[in-house]
């Protein structure tokens, strides 16, 4: 059970605040029954460390506030990283900083080592969100060992931020068909001819073709020039759709699918009961994408 | 891997502790101390001589060791293990772990040196330890909680400075709190004395012409603040009194009482010339016995009484640290008593009768004369024919010796003194104790060295004993070199103010400061005297407020122009911008020109009208 006082200061004792009370006791003990004032003058010492070691520790939290949270792109049910700028408004520098989104100690290799008075600095903190969708962050904890290890002081800082968390995205190691034949799904498909899709065939050599895709060593073989097909799948436009009362599985699908053919060079657009994006290509309609897939079914 | 940096402090304030303890258990502490030094000289160079297994043998074959020397002196084996353990976790196998335990070891050894420490030198090992210990704290801080790192030169910068300033605080804070901590009256443990190099005080029996030399002349016994306004130029303290001389050895015959015992038949004669009170105090640990001043009839604290037939000092209580050394010496009055052996005092050698005889020819002294011109001429013969030196060498009759050499020091004169008050028919006796004429003006004491042992005589005369003192004094009141004097003062601080400190000092604290408190509190401040009050708080509150503008520079004055002007035109000074700043971000030669000669007017002297021409230029071009 911790002391009332721990509870409202948020401030947790460790093994070295253990030992160094321990020592700082014993130290009193021998001074008290021994009379020896230079013993006194150590335990004076030992008291006015602790002391100023609690200040110290109070201080170097006093001041700090959130700046600003930004993030990149965060998934579902993948580790991403939050970067958080935080300002010291002390004439005090802060050192040995570890942030963190509970008064826990969670991670221990990303501190702040120290922030100059008046000025602020950035760390980023890896998070990881099951579900998809908006989530709000009102406050981030702060916990440090400074100055000398006895405690870990808690301190929880306002931060006012939405993060909007994309669907879990499937890795599709082969073409987006394979992957819906294996889904039970299916995928219209064009058959006109292109030069960067899936392998289609081979045909005669007519007039006007060019001469790279002539197939040569078919010609060695067999005498005739043959040219290689594929599919033109790097103009396809797709649409995908998407219902809202769709369940979570088909949109994790969904948003996968459309991340990969994206990769692939295709034009993909999205249909939902309410919006639609008409098919582009980019990082920025991606993200479009995939935002209108994180929020669908919130309204 | 455990970083460069923290083992380096953590050398250091090892070293710090280590010294500390050696120095107080020298010389064999020191013998002791060496292996570490070699387990630090391997461990930088990243080797290690014992394994685990190795380590943890010989600590339990140590301890136990060191646990049948305890049964003799268990503080000293205290001391010895710990220089042992360190010594073996310096040398063994380590981790973060194990150099957390050298430090626990280091902060260990520096506790157990305060056992045997006393000097003011133990004061600078703390603030040493302090400064390199809580450093070495902050590095084990930074290097156990994060994971994977190593200390950046540039932090480990800001964290000196920052410990720099943490232990500053530290030490202002610890005065109050040492001055607060409780104290008990009662000691339960009191450490004993395992260092004997105590100044036994003088003996029974001294042989005259032989000083023994192998002392440091320049050692303090004790400090003597005379506690009345009047005091003497030269302060005697006695040690012991010697009635019976064999024509080479003085020796003390007649009663040798060994506790202080309490008179009743003594009739006090008031003598104020002589009258005082003294607070003598002893160099701590180092001397053994209490010297009174003059003939004292009280000694204070406790169940001391004077004793007759004065002269012999009392022992203290043997293997025992004499921390607590202050005691008061009161000689107000000067008794009178009844000589019950004169003989003891009127005895000579024979074949010294003819000798003193003749000097007593010379001198013209008759039998008859009054003592105080008996005195008067010793004293003058004493001081035209001999001359005081102490380099005399051992010789079977020093009194024949001395009379042909006309050379000797304080046991010559006073001896030959004696001999010839005796034949005289007045009972005389030598004391051996000190002579001091060493003041300390910053703490109003005399200083008692080595050095100032010396001999004189004393005579009976109507019931009393009276000093003669025929050594011819060599100097008059000696001013030491004024730095010695501070260091001097300081010890004597340190010695009455910080390891006597006790209880009772804490309770006469506490009542000075209820007393002030109190007066603070009866303060009123008279009904008149508010509308004044409020008028000098709005008066300050008003200067507070306009003073900057009273005190600005001409120089400054038209910055502010330019800096207003230029705001009207769309170049706004940022925050925090320097005028400096401002000019680079321009490239215009003007404006560079008008702020450089800004900074020459406002800090280097050059008149105001060139930027006031500049500032009138730059309006018209902009």
């Amino acid at each position: 059970m911790k002391l009332p006082v721990f509870r409202k200061s948020r401030v947790k004792l460790k093994r070295w605040g253990y030992v160094y009370a321990g020592i700082t006791l014993l130290t009193g003990f021998a001074a008290v029954n021994s009379g020896n004032n230079l013993l006194y003058i150590i335990l004076a010492f030992l008291l006015a460390l602790m002391a100023l070691s609690g200040f110290v520790s109070f201080l170097n939290m006093a001041g700090l506030s959130i700046l600003y949270v930004t993030y990149d792109e965060i998934y579902a049910k993948t580790p991403g990283y939050i970067k958080i700028s935080i300002k010291n408004s002390k004439s005090f520098p802060s050192f040995l900083l570890f942030v963190g989104f509970k008064p826990k100690i969670t991670d221990l290799h990303s501190p702040i080592l120290y922030i100059p008075p008046k000025s602020e600095k950035n760390v980023s903190i890896k998070v990881y969100y099951t579900n998809r969708g908006p989530w709000e962050l009102n406050s981030v904890y702060l916990y440090s060992p400074f100055p000398f290890g006895f405690t870990w002081r808690f301190k929880k800082l306002k931060a006012k931020a939405s993060i909007l968390v994309f669907p879990h995205i499937i890795h599709i190691s082969g073409s987006v068909e394979e992957f819906l034949r294996a889904e039970n799904g299916f995928i219209s498909s064009s058959t006109r001819e292109g030069t960067s899709g899936d392998f289609l065939g081979l045909r005669e050599y007519q007039r006007g073709d060019p001469a790279y895709r002539i197939y040569w060593k078919k010609h060695k073989k067999e005498g005739d020039l043959y040219i290689k097909q594929f599919f033109d799948e790097g103009n396809k436009k797709i649409i995908l759709y998407i219902s809202e009362n769709a369940s979570e599985k088909l949109i994790e699908r969904t948003a996968s699918i459309a991340c990969r053919l994206l990769e692939q060079g295709s034009l993909v657009g999205l249909k939902t009961d309410r919006d639609f994006i008409p098919p582009s290509t980019g990082r920025l309609h991606k993200l479009e994408i995939l935002k209108t897939l994180a929020l669908l079914g919130y309204g | 891997m455990v970083e460069k940096k923290l083992k380096l402090t953590l050398y250091l304030t090892l070293s710090i502790s280590l010294i500390s303890l050696s120095h107080a258990l020298f010389p064999f502490g020191i013998f002791l101390a060496l292996p570490v030094i070699s387990g630090i000289y391997l461990d930088i160079k990243n080797k290690s001589l014992l394994n685990a297994k190795w380590t943890t043998f010989l600590a339990i074959t140590g301890f136990l060791a060191f646990a049948v020397f305890a049964i003799r002196s268990p503080f000293e084996a205290i001391g010895y293990l710990l220089i042992y353990l360190i010594s073996l976790r310096v040398l063994g196998e380590k981790n973060l772990r194990e150099y957390k335990q050298i430090f626990a070891l280091s902060f260990f050894a520096l506790v157990a040196s305060s056992i045997f420490h006393y000097s003011i030198i133990f004061l600078l090992y703390v603030a040493l330890y302090i400064l390199s210990g809580s450093f070495t704290l902050l590095i084990f801080s930074f290097l156990g909680d994060i994971r994977g790192y190593t200390l950046d030169y540039s932090v480990f910068r800001k964290l000196l400075k920052f410990v720099l300033y943490f232990d500053f605080s530290v030490i202002i804070l610890s005065i109050p709190l040492f001055i607060i901590l409780p104290r008990s009256p009662y000691v339960f443990f009191r450490a004993p004395s395992y260092i004997h190099r105590e100044i036994e005080g003088f003996g029974n029996e001294i042989t005259i012409g032989e000083i023994s030399q192998n002392f440091n002349m320049d050692k303090v016994i004790m400090r003597v603040k005379p506690l009345q306004h009047t005091f003497p130029n030269v302060l005697y303290i006695r040690g012991n009194v010697l009635d019976d001389f064999d024509g080479k050895m003085w020796k003390r015959t007649h009663s040798m009482p060994y506790k202080w015992q309490k008179l009743e038949k003594i009739q006090f004669v008031k003598h104020r010339k002589t009258s005082g009170k003294y607070e003598i105090q002893l160099t701590p640990m180092e001397t053994k016995v209490l010297y009174m001043v003059d003939f004292p009839h009280t000694v204070l604290p406790g169940k001391l009484h004077v004793f007759k037939d004065w002269g012999r000092v009392i022992s203290l209580p043997p293997g025992k640290i004499s921390r607590i050394t202050v005691y008061r010496s009161f000689n107000t009055d000067v008794y009178t008593e009844e000589l019950d052996n004169k003989k003891m005092f009127l005895s000579i050698p024979h074949g010294l009768e003819s000798v003193v005889d003749s000097i007593l020819f010379v001198t013209g002294i008759l039998e008859k004369s009054d003592i105080r011109v008996i005195r008067a001429k010793i004293e003058n013969y004493l001081k035209n024919n001999f001359r005081y030196t102490i380099n005399v060498s051992s010789s079977k009759d020093p009194v024949k010796d001395f009379l042909k050499k006309k050379g000797g020091y304080c046991e010559h004169f006073a001896t030959l003194t004696a001999l010839m008050l005796r034949r005289l028919g007045i009972p005389s006796r030598l004391v051996v104790g000190f002579r001091t004429m060493e003041w300390n003006p910053y703490g109003k004491y005399y200083v008692v060295k080595v050095k100032h042992a010396h001999a004189w005589v004393e005579y009976f005369s109507q019931g009393q004993w009276f000093r003669l003192d025929p050594t011819p004094q060599q100097v008059g009141l000696n001013y030491i070199a004024r730095l010695a004097e501070y260091w001097d003062y300081l010890i004597y601080l340190w010695n009455t103010q910080i390891l006597q400190f006790n209880y009772l000092a804490q309770i006469k604290i506490f009542l000075a400061f209820k007393l002030q408190l109190q007066k603070f509190r009866e303060f009123k401040i008279p009904y008149s005297m508010y509308p004044v009050m409020v008028f000098l708080i709005l008066l300050a509150a008003t200067l507070i407020k306009f003073f900057p503008r009273f005190r600005i520079h001409p120089a400054t004055r038209y910055l502010n122009k330019f800096e207003k002007f230029m705001k009207k035109r769309g170049y706004e000074f940022k925050i925090g911008e320097t005028p400096l700043e401002f000019s680079q971000r321009f490239c215009n030669p003007l404006i560079q020109e008008f702020i450089d000669i800004y900074y020459q007017a406002r800090f280097g002297g050059v008149n105001i009208q060139e930027l006031k021409k500049l500032y009138l230029k730059i309006k018209k071009t902009f």
